[in-house]
């Protein structure tokens, strides 16, 4: 098991935002997190990547305990998160993004060849490449934020709502991509309010509500189960 | 025209000493969006140090000095990184006010400790700046003047380099925009940050000792003298910049310069708020600042 989370609480100051879930993401898996604003998505992935602190329960990562781990320990260890809200450095170029994205590494020749994957899977950024991150669209900015995840060579990408504020027809871009990152092989927590997209990519999922999480299942059973198509397909 | 001509060497040379200081306040600023109100007290506690290390080694020679100088900047640059961990890293998260508070807190303790050892009343300052003088015309230049703006151009230069082309300056570039996606990919906050804060205290002990050198003389009262101009350099200069130190320091100093020459010696230290009213009209971030989202 790549990921492992049993029993996981996050709170802010004496406000408890996440009340003890369990969830696990297996290897070459994507597996999804669903749930409306305010549910504790982020919080999770937050949690996770070593961001916010005095969470309780447990997580491991290949078996390994990574509670009040640092940030950029975590990313050593192979987990890369895609933040919510498209959060390139601005002021950077796209190209010194990507260059970010592998701050942890240093075999420089492997790094080069992953920037030239990384514009393989998006041809945008190879164009854009001289321009500075925050003059560009949003569906760019959403791609140059999970190619700079990538960057960091991870074993689990946890993607924090990469559908969120974006128009329907770029929101497909950006799921294409994810479904061509999931044929590499890279594991995937995608964590969404928008349901029905994610699901038609992930091969299991979990509902959060209100920091518990209710149903699991497989994308075909969540997708037939009438409760969730009416709550979160507008069905 | 000599006049002016001389008034604004010495100018230049005062603010190049700014930009020095400036430098520690400016990167905590640009990174933290906190106002470092205990920079001062801790460059003149380094500065004293220095002072100290003088009256023990001498201050003849290039050695003794050199060695003075440098305790006197690891000292601060330890207290630096003493601060940020004890006094800053636990509120980091919480508001800005919060920030301030500590900050100022700090400042009174760092004050208070260099008050209690090294008393209250300023000190002759051995200056080991060299005391020579080239006549370029009518112009006086005094050799310490040359000194003290190539010493400021090269460590700002050095630290532009750092910035622009290592990893920690890249990382520190990535927290200047945002320090939770900076750690998200890899960046070690808690390395780079108390590094900042530890090069702040190292430069703006060097700045203070050029100061203390270039006016013979150490008072308690520069620490708060320096935070003040500091201030009013990354004000002008924008915050986080280097070239905004150096720029800004310039043109804070020449203009102090002009201020006390033509019109009387009090009007100095209000024409550096004038002419940052001017430029902040112009360009409300600085001369080479960044517009970017205030942090809620
Ligand atoms: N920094 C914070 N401080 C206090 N409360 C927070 C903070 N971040 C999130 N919360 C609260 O935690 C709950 C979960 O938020 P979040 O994890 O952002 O939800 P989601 O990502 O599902 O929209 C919300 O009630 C939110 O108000
Ligand atoms: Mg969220």
């Amino acid at each position: 098991m790549l990921l492992k989370v049993k029993n996981l609480k996050v709170f802010y100051g004496r406000v408890e935002a996440v009340h003890g879930v369990d969830f696990h993401v297996e290897e070459g898996e994507v597996v999804t997190i669903i749930g409306n604003n305010g549910a504790g998505k982020s919080s999770i992935l937050r949690a996770i990547s070593g961001v916010v602190k005095g969470v309780t329960g447990a997580m491991y990562f290949n078996g390994k305990l990574i509670n009040e781990m640092n940030p950029a320990h975590v990313v050593k260890l192979g987990i890369a998160q895609t933040p919510e809200g498209r959060q390139v450095f601005p002021d950077s170029t796209v190209y010194e993004n990507l260059i970010g994205g592998a701050y942890i590494r240093s075999d420089k020749q492997g790094i080069k060849d992953d920037i030239e994957k990384c514009y393989d899977l998006f041809p945008i950024l190879k164009v854009r490449r001289k321009q500075k991150a925050g003059l560009m669209s949003g569906g760019e900015q959403q791609m140059l934020a999970i190619a700079r995840s990538l960057m960091s060579n991870p074993k689990l990408l946890m993607l924090d709502e990469p559908s969120l504020g974006l128009a329907p027809v770029v929101v497909e871009d950006v799921y294409e991509t994810i479904a061509k990152i999931k044929k590499t092989g890279t594991s995937i927590l995608l964590v969404e309010q928008n349901a029905n997209t994610a699901l038609s990519v992930a091969d299991r999922g979990y509902v959060l509500v209100t920091g518990t999480i209710g149903t699991e299942g497989t994308s075909e059973e969540l997708l037939s189960n009438d409760e969730i198509r009416s709550l979160y397909m507008g069905v | 025209m000599t006049y002016f001509l001389q008034q604004t060497v010495n100018g230049i040379s005062v603010g190049a000493i700014y930009a020095m200081i400036a430098v520690g306040y400016s990167m905590v600023y640009g990174l933290l969006y906190l106002i470092n109100f205990a920079h001062g007290d801790l460059y003149v506690l380094g500065t004293f140090v220095v002072f100290s290390c003088m009256t023990v080694f001498g201050s003849q020679g290039f050695f003794s000095p050199l060695v003075s100088c440098l305790i006197g900047a690891c000292v601060a640059g330890f207290v630096g990184i003493l601060t940020e961990r004890f006094a800053y890293r636990p509120i980091r998260s919480g508001s800005r006010n919060i920030s301030m508070v500590s900050a100022l807190g700090i400042s009174a303790l760092l004050k208070t400790i260099s008050q209690v050892i090294w008393g209250p009343e300023s000190k002759a300052f051995p200056s080991f700046l060299p005391d020579g003088k080239i006549m370029l015309g009518d112009i006086v230049l005094y050799e310490r003047c040359i000194w003290v703006v190539a010493f400021s151009v090269i460590i700002i230069a050095a630290m532009m380099l750092i910035v622009r082309y290592t990893k920690f300056g890249r990382g520190t570039r990535f927290i200047m925009q945002d320090i939770t996606t900076a750690s998200l990919v890899g960046v070690n906050v808690n390395f780079v940050v108390p590094a900042i804060y530890a090069l702040g205290g190292f430069l703006g002990t060097l700045g203070g000792v050029l100061y203390s050198s270039y006016y013979s003389l150490i008072s308690i009262d520069i620490g708060i003298l320096g935070t003040i101009k500091a201030w009013a350099v990354v004000t002008l200069g924008g915050p986080g910049s280097l070239v905004g130190c150096l720029v800004g320091g310039v043109i804070l100093g020449w203009s102090e310069a002009m201020a006390s020459s033509y019109f009387f010696n009090a009007a100095r230290d209000a024409v550096g708020y004038i002419v940052i009213i001017a430029v902040l009209m112009i360009r409300p971030y600085g001369l080479f600042g960044k517009a970017k989202a205030e942090k809620v």
